[in-house]
């Protein structure tokens, strides 16, 4: 009697202790790494930018607009492209990449301004049927004081646009094909991800390294991590940045120009009333012609060449066929 | 042969062993030299080092599959490690022994009775386990600072044996030196003379690697055991309980260590080792309540993130955290290393140091260069520390990967951070005094140290010429000092410039080699005395930051050259140049 | 029941078996360690260094009756020192690259050990530099096919072939002993690839009565400790008992020999020399003549008889001014 309870805890016990050994043994055997770590960590999934850009028109690709009203030079300069219906399809999400770079007024123009865009959100929603307009950027100093001291987060907000701070659960890894520097880089990607049309919004601006930023130096804004190292070959990002995106318009705001003591300004001596708005399909030509504000040439900002260089667009933006307007 | 004295022989040669192991750790193939001596065999024994490591990596590094013997083995027998191979263990029963030798049997008993305390070291393993388990929110490993293996081995091989070494120097050429050692000797100190108020205080309390032979001792085939309920309850079978688990009642069988010595202690012969659990009843399991299973899962698991809120590792790293060669990235090196100290036990030039808090909490005697200790700084032709790293935090890389030759060609050679100048402290550049001790000992070729030589005016040395023949020249002033400017290093310049070396000279006359064909200046003239200075720059695109120049480097307190962890290869985000 | 009872056989058993055990595990660990190689941690042998891509394998070079103690050693400038201690900055000095290493032990008498030293130099001028510079005196030349740059001693062999100095010695002197050395000194340097016949013009340039053909040396730098001369050969004349050193050192352009014989003349007057003829000086009492002829500055130093150097200096000048035609 006692010894058959005793056999039958003792089978009860190796039985236990035998599945304890075949566990750990099988962990072992799945675990087992004979190889011992490599140099780096392994390689985050890579992604890539959607294709935001709509099929071109002969002559239709910048319009540029005179006036000191940016909401009437906007309209315009949109609509001599072939109106907003052209680029944003009833139900499309649209993101909107403003220059929100830094924490300051918008008087300044340091970042791009808050009408300008609280219009484009509009004509998006009403015109373009869209059905969400979000609003984001990865800014130089703190995210949210630069999007509410820069007017942007209340302008966007009021016109119906969602604002999206550069959290950092919303960054991937890129690499860009061909790419000097863009390599295994984190971009913010997650609003990209699911949006139908990009709408680049820049202010013109001095950069005392670069020369000029304007709507290429704009997607800056899309690179995260210790971004500031590129600035050893800045012209070089600057070109990769233009080949790693394809905005279906961008906007150069060229209403009040920085001239001086770029990008960062700080004083109202800086700025020039330039009173030119640039609408197009074709950044490098947008740029192109936006230099001559700050009496730059072509030749003075070699992102330009490299750019073209590589296809994105042409400098020679008059081979274009831009279309003017005047509007008072 | 009794199983006890059979028990003693075992922790005797276990201990030798362990001790043999730490003395020839020193590069070298003499017979007391490194050669191929299994030198981390009690570390790749350690379950704790296997378990946690899995946890942190979701991988079982190949030397660790030693632990899955350990396991088995004590699956099948129990907690043998702790009383028959445990080195720390062995120290504990020892000094227990000699503490308590003399004490009465009634005290003895009651001294070796079961303490509700002794579950604390289950909240250990458990808090290191769960900072070890959850990568989601950060997983660190921590187990080395108390897993008794690394603990050991580090004390014998940075604390006892630089001491014992010291006045023979048998080991080592010069005194082998460790930052912060006294840390070592406190906890060290402290866990053996806990053994004057209870027997193996650390491994009844505290050691995380007991606890978990304990949990996994619970299906032990073979156990302690009574093999009559009814004993004459002498309890002499616990005067010399080294685990505190209460054979004469209900046995804790997760508490004993196999010492065997109730059984030899039994004046009945009641007390077995056999697959019967005990007449008198036994407990498996380890004494820990769910509560206090949880309260320890959810701190250590916040531990982590709390740490990990100084951003020690992103964004706020210490920039002198220099890692050895072949060291991974902090995140996957943090979840790597158990702190034994093996690469800083066997660096030839003793520059890896065990790292104290500077570099944050988890940071504590991880492995870090200090180029002011040691014979010198990172040597071009070793590595040895990333050979011997039992865990790969730092990657057994060889002499090509390290160099960046043969197959390494396009990946350059292997840098550990980078040489900083500090003009304000230069010799040539602060004080315009010559030195180029950095360049000169810079071990790459070409150098990463460059110079460029200068001719600067010294104080006071614009002078007036009072009259001069061929090669000697007489001033106004009398001010020199006799025989200062003969080094070699000092010039006299004419004002166009042009210069002659000065090869001797008095209060009032200097004396120039002609070799240049050099104009002496007329009477009236000015003259300049200068100094030739080689100033030294760094060619950041070279430097490895291997520190043989900041070893070097005369200015002795804070060094004029210094490296710090920026570019190195490691890390992506710590870059200085973009390369492209 | 009494305690002596036991031990029972199951825990005789048991000890016994957990003893061998440990014997098992110290047997295993000791055989791991017999067989040493610390290659892996790079530092203590420099063999394994990128450095010495080329290499010789001097093992099998072994005479009969010897053994190689270990496999060939490479040493480079870092640890050169390591092995020939205070001689070393004459090598590195000269342009050493590294030196091969190997030792050889007779297999019954111990005291007879075999070192041969294969030095890597820069080229054969500076392979020469060092193997003139620490001719052995009483050696004779020998000679291996058709080159003349070698010597043997009553127990080694040393020769320069192509870019490379060899040293072969033996710890015993004995005929057989030699014959051994001298073979593995020939195997060498069949061994030793050369592209072309090792030859310097200068030597050729020495006249050739009374002179000393054994003293021929060569020297980067300046020989004579005056920081003047580069590039110079030299060699000692002997008349009646009294000697002196000629010197040849070839430079880039005739320019610079005019200049480098200036400064020299120079240096002899600021030591205080006396000027006997526009290229004789006396100084204290040893006599210097100093001569610029196309692209060599030629000359004699520290002659003890001032026609002796007069007459030798007329025929290096004569010599070396035919050698332009």
């Amino acid at each position: 009697m006692e010894n058959n309870i005793n056999r039958r805890q003792f089978i009860a016990t190796a039985t236990k202790a035998g599945i304890s050994i075949a566990a750990a043994s099988a962990a072992a055997y799945l675990l087992y790494d004979k190889k011992g770590p490599p140099a780096k960590p392994k390689a985050h999934d890579l992604v890539t930018f959607p294709d935001y850009s709509v099929p071109k028109i002969t002559g239709q690709t910048i319009s540029i607009v005179k006036g000191d009203d940016r909401t009437k030079s906007v309209d315009k300069a949109i609509d001599l492209l072939g109106g907003i219906e052209r680029f944003v399809k009833p139900g499309d999400n649209v993101i909107i990449k403003p220059n929100a770079a830094f924490a300051t007024s918008p008087a300044l123009a340091a970042t791009t301004n808050p009408q300008l865009i609280a219009r484009v959100v509009r004509l998006c929603y009403d015109r373009g049927q869209a059905a969400k307009v979000y609003v984001t950027d990865n800014p130089i100093n703190d995210p949210a004081s630069c999007f509410t001291l820069s007017g942007i987060a209340k302008a966007a907000t009021a016109a119906g646009a969602k604002l999206i701070l550069p959290k950092e659960n919303l960054f991937r890894n890129t690499t860009l094909a061909g790419a000097k520097l863009i390599k295994n880089w984190p971009v913010l990607y997650k609003p990209f991800e699911k949006a139908d049309k990009l709408i680049a919004i820049a202010p013109v601006k001095d950069h005392h390294r670069s020369g000029a930023s304007m709507t290429m130096k704009n997607f800056y804004g899309l690179l995260g991590g210790r971004r500031n190292i590129f600035h050893q070959d800045i012209h070089t990002i600057i070109a990769e940045l233009s080949m790693m995106i394809k905005p279906t318009l961008v906007i150069l705001d060229g209403t009040v120009s920085m001239i001086s003591n770029g990008p960062t300004g700080g004083s109202f001596d800086d700025l020039k009333n330039t009173n030119t708005l640039i609408a197009s399909c074709d950044m490098v030509a947008a740029d192109s012609f936006g230099a001559q504000l700050l009496d730059l040439k072509v030749s003075d900002l070699p992102y330009l060449e490299k750019a073209q260089n590589a296809g994105v667009g042409t400098t020679d933006y008059n081979s274009l066929k831009p279309k003017f307007a005047t509007v008072t | 042969m009794k199983i006890v004295t059979v028990r003693k022989i075992s922790q005797v040669f276990f201990f030798t062993l362990f001790i043999w192991f730490c003395v020839v750790s020193t590069i070298g193939d003499k017979f007391f030299q490194i050669r191929n001596w299994p030198v981390n065999w009690f570390l790749q024994l350690d379950p704790l080092t296997a378990i946690a490591t899995i946890l942190t990596t979701h991988t079982l590094y190949w030397p660790l599959l030693w632990a899955l013997a350990t396991i088995v083995l004590t699956v099948i027998v129990g907690r043998f490690f702790c009383s028959w191979l445990c080195p720390f263990g062995s120290i504990h029963h020892f000094t227990g022994f000699l503490a308590n030798r003399k004490k009465s049997n009634a005290k003895k008993i009651k001294l070796n009775k079961y303490r509700k305390a002794q579950s604390i070291k289950y909240i250990i393993l458990v808090v290191f386990l769960a900072m070890a388990a959850f990568p989601s929110i950060a997983s660190t490993l921590q187990t080395g600072l108390l897993d008794p293996i690394p603990l050991v081995t580090r004390s014998v091989n940075l604390l006892l044996l630089p001491i014992l070494d010291s006045s023979v120097n048998f080991l080592s050429v010069t005194q082998r030196l460790y930052q912060g050692a006294w840390l070592f000797f406190i906890v060290f100190l402290t866990a053996i003379l806990l053994n004057l108020i209870i027997p193996r205080f650390y491994c009844r309390f505290i050691c995380p690697l007991g606890a978990l032979f304990a949990i996994t001792s619970r299906f032990a085939i073979w156990r302690i055991g009574k093999t009559k309920d009814e004993c004459s309850n002498c309890k002499l079978c616990e005067k010399a309980c080294e685990g505190g688990c209460e054979p004469a009642s209900e046995i804790k069988i997760s508490e004993c260590v196999l010492c065997f010595n109730c059984r030899a202690d039994c004046k009945d012969d009641l007390v077995k080792y056999q697959t019967m659990p005990s007449l008198a009843g036994q407990v498996t399991n380890p004494d820990i309540s769910r509560r206090g299973f949880t309260i320890s899962l959810a701190s250590g698991i916040l531990a982590v993130p709390a740490v990990r809120l100084s951003a020690k590792i992103t964004t706020n790293w210490t920039h002198n955290i220099i890692r050895p060669p072949g060291a991974l990235d902090e995140k996957r090196f943090l979840n790597r290393c158990i702190k034994c100290g093996q690469c800083m036990r066997i660096c030839p030039t003793n520059v890896i140091q065990p790292a104290g808090f500077q570099g944050g909490l988890e940071n504590l005697w991880t492995p870090v260069l200090n180029n002011r200790i040691g014979s010198s700084g990172c040597q071009y032709n070793c590595v040895a520390c990333g050979q011997i790293c039992p865990t790969s935090a730092i990657r057994p890389i060889t002499l090509e990967e390290k160099q960046g030759t043969g197959k390494f060609k396009n990946k350059g050679p292997l840098k550990i951070g980078t040489a900083f100048l500090d003009r304000n402290r230069c010799l040539p550049w602060a004080m315009d005094k010559p030195c180029i001790v950095c360049q000169e000992n810079c071990p790459l070729s070409p150098k990463a140290i460059y110079t460029q030589t200068v001719f600067n005016t010294i104080r006071d040395g614009v002078l007036t010429v009072k009259k001069s023949t061929k090669n000697t020249i007489e001033t106004q002033e009398t001010s020199m000092t006799a025989d200062s400017f003969t080094t070699g290093d000092f010039y006299c310049a004419a004002k166009n410039g042009e210069k002659a070396k000065i090869t001797a000279n008095n209060e009032n006359t200097i004396e120039i080699s002609t070799e240049n064909n050099f104009k002496i200046p007329r009477k009236g003239e000015k003259i300049y005395v200068q100094i030739r200075l080689q100033k030294p720059y760094i060619d950041i695109e070279k430097c490895t930051g291997c520190g043989v120049c900041q070893h070097e480097c005369p200015v002795s307190g804070k060094r004029a050259v210094r490296v710090s962890a920026e570019g190195e290869t490691r890390s992506d985000n710590r870059k200085l140049l973009l390369k492209t | 029941m009494s305690k002596d009872s036991r031990p029972k056989t199951a825990e005789a058993v048991i000890s016994f078996a957990i003893l061998i055990i440990l014997t098992l595990i110290a047997a295993a660990v000791l055989r791991l360690q017999a067989n040493p190689d610390i290659s892996r941690f790079g530092i203590e042998d420099p063999a394994d260094s990128p450095k010495a891509t080329e290499s010789f394998d001097l093992t099998s070079l072994a005479p009969k009756n010897f053994k190689p103690i270990a496999k060939t050693k490479i040493y480079t400038d870092d640890n050169l020192y390591e092995k020939i201690n205070g001689k070393a900055p004459l090598y590195t000095e000269a342009g050493f690259k590294k030196l091969h290493s190997q030792q050889f032990i007779h297999s019954t008498d111990d005291t007879a050990i075999i070192d041969i030293y294969l030095y890597h130099m820069t080229n054969a001028k500076s392979a020469f530099a060092v193997f003139s510079q620490q001719r052995r005196p009483n050696s004779k030349p020998i000679t291996f096919q058709h080159q003349i740059f070698g010597y043997k001693t009553t127990n080694g062999v040393y020769f320069i072939k192509a870019q490379y100095y060899i040293e072969v010695v033996i710890s015993v002197a004995s005929d057989n002993a030699l014959t051994d050395v001298i073979n593995i000194g020939k195997k060498l340097f069949k061994k030793i690839p050369q592209t072309k016949l090792t030859h310097f013009e200068e030597i050729a340039l020495f006249p050739n009565g009374n002179l000393n053909t054994k003293t021929i040396t060569y020297s980067i730098d300046d020989p004579f400790g005056f920081g003047i001369l580069s590039n110079t050969f030299t060699a000692e004349y002997q008349i009646d008992g009294q000697t002196m050193l000629a010197f040849i050192s070839k430079q880039q352009t005739p320019e610079q020999a005019v200049k480098i014989v200036q400064n020299y003349k120079q240096f002899l007057l600021e030591n205080d020399a006396i000027k006997i003829n526009p290229s004789l000086f006396d100084l204290d009492g040893m006599f210097e003549a100093v001569h610029a002829e196309g692209k060599f500055a030629i000359g004699i130093h520290a002659a003890e008889n001032k026609n002796h150097a007069d007459t030798v200096a007329k025929k290096l000048i004569e010599k070396v001014k035919s050698h332009g035609k």
